[in-house]
């Protein structure tokens, strides 16, 4: 039925389209470019702005008709360059600019303006309208991130829309009627979304404005290349622009694999935080006691060889740890790996502190975005796409709109908990229970389920959600794995985690075989002699500030950073790292798909790649990685075997997305890319979304390397080695009375040292807080706003926050308590094991 | 003002109730929003929200769409004064003026002891008793400088009471519905029709 073609006209060209396409992208496949403003290929379409005219043949004769509204059909005859057509679109074009104000050399949008460039190409050039037109305040403050000028709108409906149908947050509509008719907010209700930046991207005119954008540059002074933007490993495709080597503001590209060119705006404003230069770290320093002092590269280095060579010397090999988890690039994470294993060869690392479950079962069928999007079955485990992988949440509402099925095991309610078909609660007491609740509700369509198994809960240890995903695994044979933990992917591709330690190995290295938490357990005892932290902070892996200060004393931290944190001003020696956009190289998403990274800017100060570092200390410790290119390092990945096979920066040419991976296992054919500057503003040529897009900024295609596997050949087994995930899984004591089991649930704007960089982004941070359903308010006596203090292994006090949507999805008789907001003192409340009890105390008010 | 007091909050829940989907209540909700503070205040435009399911932005848009929803306060009583047409040609502009001088404000004004609003409006249908004006909906005319005068007299002095109620006003009289009658029997009697 979807293969069905018509066969319909053209200005008398004969064409054919596929039954139920729109009129105006059968034109668009035609190479038929009908001018639009309201029209946008991933949202609904309204025909609200009648700039998509043409003209069909029908039974009554000809008429006009916008070509976004309606849809194809056997016989049509259509018509766009009638003289109708032209005297409609100057119709439309004249009344749009009546009350447009003209202000384009001061607006932003000016340059790469669809409205501006339409009038060109299709109006009259001329107005009669002579006499005074709208005027509001302006800019309007729309949220602390968007901006509002009315006088500009053209009432496109795009920003309701995507908010609506998007986002699902309809907190901007229109108000008034006629040519009062204004985008408003509710009087103090503000745009706050995770998504806002998007409407500013896909206005039309320069209406809406990002307040880190405004003013800042001009869209032709703008140079950009095509990169992936790495707030998580979701793995958007993102064109970065600069303008005089500073980062200016980043654009989703419409990638059908991934983000239908949406970005959340925790990735889209993180340009800021890169141009924060007083919270970035420039330059290398040694700490001499309390005083720290900058030094050259080669000294530092030579502290940190000379540490790690010392704590391998008196404590063995074992004694020098690396932690890391944030998402660092492909090539930096192989470095390291490498360097870990072949040169210092210790056990005690792990690349990917945030994900905890077996990664062998994530590798072993692993679904792409779009499979798990058209399943029949789709199950969330674990996994809060929201705040965990925000462009996710908007795919995976647009696919249940369509039709998508989704089951969702969660400890805690999200916002897909509403619109899924199932909800079905994880709790300590009924897991078995749950995942026959998950089998039932899958019925007998077994054949096409994928699983997404992410590590939201961290009160729900790797144990226990590697035991939920083999139960269910178990008894669906056939089901997909996505990947659902927001970073470590690239660690879990090249083997840098005891939660995946075979995908990589080079013969006789050492395996990893401590995880992060252990890690930063045995750190605090004192067990290792150096401690290397990878672009994080360990005030995120479960440290307190004082316990920084211990740790201090008992362990060499080398820190390697962007930004300035807890954790670089307490560390012994700090390496400066460059930040995103300030290099190239490339990086692998939870789809396990190789992603291209561009280089933007220059490193600030003297900051260098993550895998320059590594092998400048394997050189200082007497060894040799032997990279001193890119492209060496990508060479050694190439024939190192496992999943990355045949990795080879030659695939960027071949196609916009880059290839799954395994290669032989993964072929997904290619969806074209939108290429629509009225459906993306603002990158500036169609042409640059090709493959060359912004040629020598990006890591050049290269020729395959002779060395590179016949990708038909099936990579080296991926062997699901069994051995500690952490604690063991057994069944949890029964709960006292006033006790509850602890889940501890991480926000989008949970502090971290790139966010608190970030001028914009920075007051987003809240406190965490308890949140209950007004159920459970009732049962323990708490009210909205109150205090109250949780006492699990550390005590903490936090705010109430009575939640009305939990009343629905939260069951009655639920054991469980919710902390929303990763901190120090939220996570000093777990102390590293699973399913705490906790209790509550209410604080009087004084 | 306020949100819908409890009163109100139950006929709220029956008019939702009307309907298969809750949102369809917007408009006669925003009523009976009107009839509690005169006006739409914010305050009941949130509290819509929550009743219907929508954002208050949504709500905030469909109200801000009529005319007859007011989302300022109004005074006690709304008087439109008709300038269209017939209206104009009987000396519908001396009116207005007058009735500017009368009350003190500006067209759209409301006067300080909150009782009267002065509004201009197109035609309102009571073209054979021009110039013509409403009062909360309730015509009046002709009017001429005298009987303007009187009209604000009487309604100051609560003469018309009876005659026009508050701004917002639905019915004063509360009817009970008609108990529903189960769709069984409708099929009963269908059947029976057809035998």
């Amino acid at each position: 039925m979807p293969d069905e073609l018509v066969s319909l006209t053209f200005d008398e060209h004969p064409f054919q389209a596929q039954k139920g396409t729109k009129l105006i992208d059968a034109l668009d496949a035609a190479g038929i470019h009908v001018p639009r403003f309201c029209y946008h290929p991933r949202m609904s379409a309204v025909g609200m702005c009648r700039m998509c005219l043409v003209e069909v043949k029908g039974p009554r004769g000809v008429s006009l008709q916008p070509s976004c509204y309606i849809d194809v059909a056997d016989g049509m005859e259509v018509f766009t360059e009638s003289a109708a057509v032209k005297k409609a679109q100057h119709g439309v074009l004249e009344f749009l600019l009546a009350n447009h104000p003209l202000d384009c050399p001061v607006c932003d949008k000016g340059g790469e303006c669809p409205l501006q460039d339409q009038a060109f190409a299709h109006g009259s050039g001329e107005t009669r309208f002579v006499e005074e037109k709208r005027h509001y305040a302006k800019p309007i403050p729309i949220s602390r991130l968007i901006k509002l000028d009315r006088e500009r709108c053209i009432q496109c409906d795009r920003c309701t829309r995507f908010a609506d149908e998007i986002a699902g947050e309809p907190l901007i509509d229109f108000a008034g009627r006629g040519g009062a008719l204004r985008i408003a907010t509710f009087s103090n209700v503000d745009f706050d979304s995770y998504f806002s930046g998007n409407v500013a991207q896909i206005c039309p005119v320069g209406a809406l404005t990002t307040t880190p954008y405004r003013f800042k540059a001009r869209p032709w002074d703008l140079v950009q290349s095509a990169s992936t933007c790495m707030e998580c490993d979701l793995g958007c495709q993102v064109s970065l622009q600069s303008s005089q080597n500073e980062l200016t503001r980043m654009l989703g590209i419409d990638s059908d694999a991934i983000n239908h060119s949406w970005l959340c705006d925790r990735g889209r404003f993180t340009t800021s935080a890169v141009n924060n230069l007083e919270l970035r770290v420039a330059r290398p320093r040694l700490r001499d006691q309390s005083r720290s002092a900058e030094v050259s590269w080669s000294k530092a280095l030579r502290a940190a060889a000379l540490s790690i060579k010392r704590t391998i010397d008196e404590r063995g090999a074992s004694a020098v740890a690396i932690v890391s988890g944030t998402s660092l690039s492909l090539e930096t994470t192989y470095a390291w790996a490498k360097l870990a294993s072949d040169v210092i060869r210790t056990n005690a690392v792990d690349g990917a502190a945030d994900l905890r479950t077996d990664a062998s079962l994530l590798l072993e069928n692993p679904a792409s975005i779009n499979q798990a999007l058209s399943a029949s079955k789709l199950v969330l485990v674990n996994v809060d796409p929201k705040n965990e992988l925000p462009v996710m949440h908007l795919r995976l509402r647009a696919a249940i709109r369509a039709g998508l099925s989704v089951i969702e095991l969660n400890t805690t309610p999200t916002e897909l908990t509403p619109i899924v078909d199932h909800a079905i609660a994880l709790e300590p007491s009924r897991l078995g229970q749950a995942v026959d609740e998950v089998i039932a509700a899958i019925g007998d369509q077994v054949d096409d389920v994928v699983i997404v198994a992410g590590s939201r809960d961290r009160g729900f240890g790797a144990a226990l959600n590697t035991r939920v995903l083999k139960d269910l695994l178990e008894r669906l044979p056939g089901a997909k794995v996505l990947n659902g933990t927001p970073h470590g992917a690239n660690a879990v591709a090249v083997g840098f985690t005891p939660n995946a330690p075979q995908v990589i190995r080079s013969s006789g290295g050492v395996t990893p075989s401590v995880s992060a938490d252990a890690i930063v357990a045995g750190a605090l005892r004192g067990d290792f002699g150096t401690l290397i932290v990878l672009d994080s902070e360990l005030t995120r892996l479960g440290m307190s500030e004082a316990d920084l200060e211990v740790l201090g004393e008992r362990v060499t931290v080398i820190a390697l950073s962007t930004f300035e944190s807890a954790t670089t001003h307490s560390a012994a020696i700090v390496l400066p790292l460059c930040a995103f956009g300030e290099e190239q190289g490339s990086t692998v998403n939870v789809e396990w798909r190789h992603l291209r990274l561009g280089r933007q800017v220059e490193p600030l100060g003297q900051a260098r790649s993550g895998w320059m570092i590594a092998a400048e200390l394997a050189s200082m410790l007497g060894d040799e990685l032997g990279f001193l290119t890119l492209a060496d390092v990508m060479r050694d990945l190439n024939q190192s075997g496992g999943l990355l096979a045949g990795l080879g920066y030659e695939y960027f040419a071949e196609s916009l997305d880059g290839p799954l991976f395994p290669l032989s296992r993964r072929e997904e054919p290619c969806a074209p890319r939108i290429l629509d500057p009225m459906a993306t503003p603002g990158i500036a040529s169609v042409d640059r979304q090709g493959a060359n897009f912004a040629a020598g900024r990006v890591v050049e295609p290269t020729v395959a390397t002779g060395f590179a596997l016949d990708p038909g050949k099936s990579p080296q087994a991926l062997v699901s080695a069994e051995r500690g995930t952490g604690d063991v899984v057994r069944d949890p004591d029964p709960l006292a009375e006033d006790e509850f089991w602890l889940s501890l649930v991480p926000r989008l704007y949970d502090v971290s040292p790139s966010l608190s960089a970030n001028p914009f982004l920075a007051a987003w941070v809240r406190d965490p807080v308890l949140k209950l359903s007004p159920l459970q308010g009732e049962q323990l006596g708490l009210m909205d706003g109150d205090r109250c203090r949780l006492i699990g292994a550390a005590t903490v006090e936090l705010g109430v926050e009575l939640t009305k949507a939990f009343d629905l999805s939260v069951r009655s008789d639920s054991r469980v308590l919710v902390v929303d907001g990763l901190t120090p003192a939220t996570l000093s409340l777990l102390e590293n094991q699973s399913w705490i009890k906790v209790r509550v105390e209410k604080i009087n008010g004084e | 003002m306020a949100r819908f007091s409890d009163d109100m909050l139950s006929r709220a829940k029956e008019l939702v109730s009307l309907y298969p989907d809750p949102r369809s209540a917007t408009i006669p909700l925003c009523h009976l929003a009107q009839e509690q503070d005169g006006y739409v205040s914010d305050e009941a435009m949130a509290h819509i929200a929550e009743l219907v399911g929508s954002s208050a932005a949504e709500v905030q848009g469909t109200a801000s769409f009529y005319d007859m929803l007011k989302l300022e306060p109004v005074g006690r009583y709304v008087i439109g004064v008709c300038t269209n047409i017939a209206c104009m040609l009987r000396g519908a502009y001396e009116v207005l003026e007058d009735a500017e001088k009368v009350l003190g404000i500006p067209v759209g004004g409301t006067t300080e002891d909150g009782l009267f609003t002065l509004e201009e409006v197109e035609c309102i249908a009571h073209c054979d008793h021009a110039p013509a004006a409403q009062v909360n909906y309730r015509y009046f005319g002709p009017l001429d400088d005298e009987s303007f005068r009187s009209l604000i007299a009487r309604l100051r002095d609560g003469e018309l009471d009876d005659e026009v109620p508050p701004h917002g006003t639905l019915i004063r009289v509360r009817r009970e519905a008609p108990p529903a009658i189960p769709m069984t029997e409708i099929d009963r009697e269908r059947a029976g029709d057809q035998e």
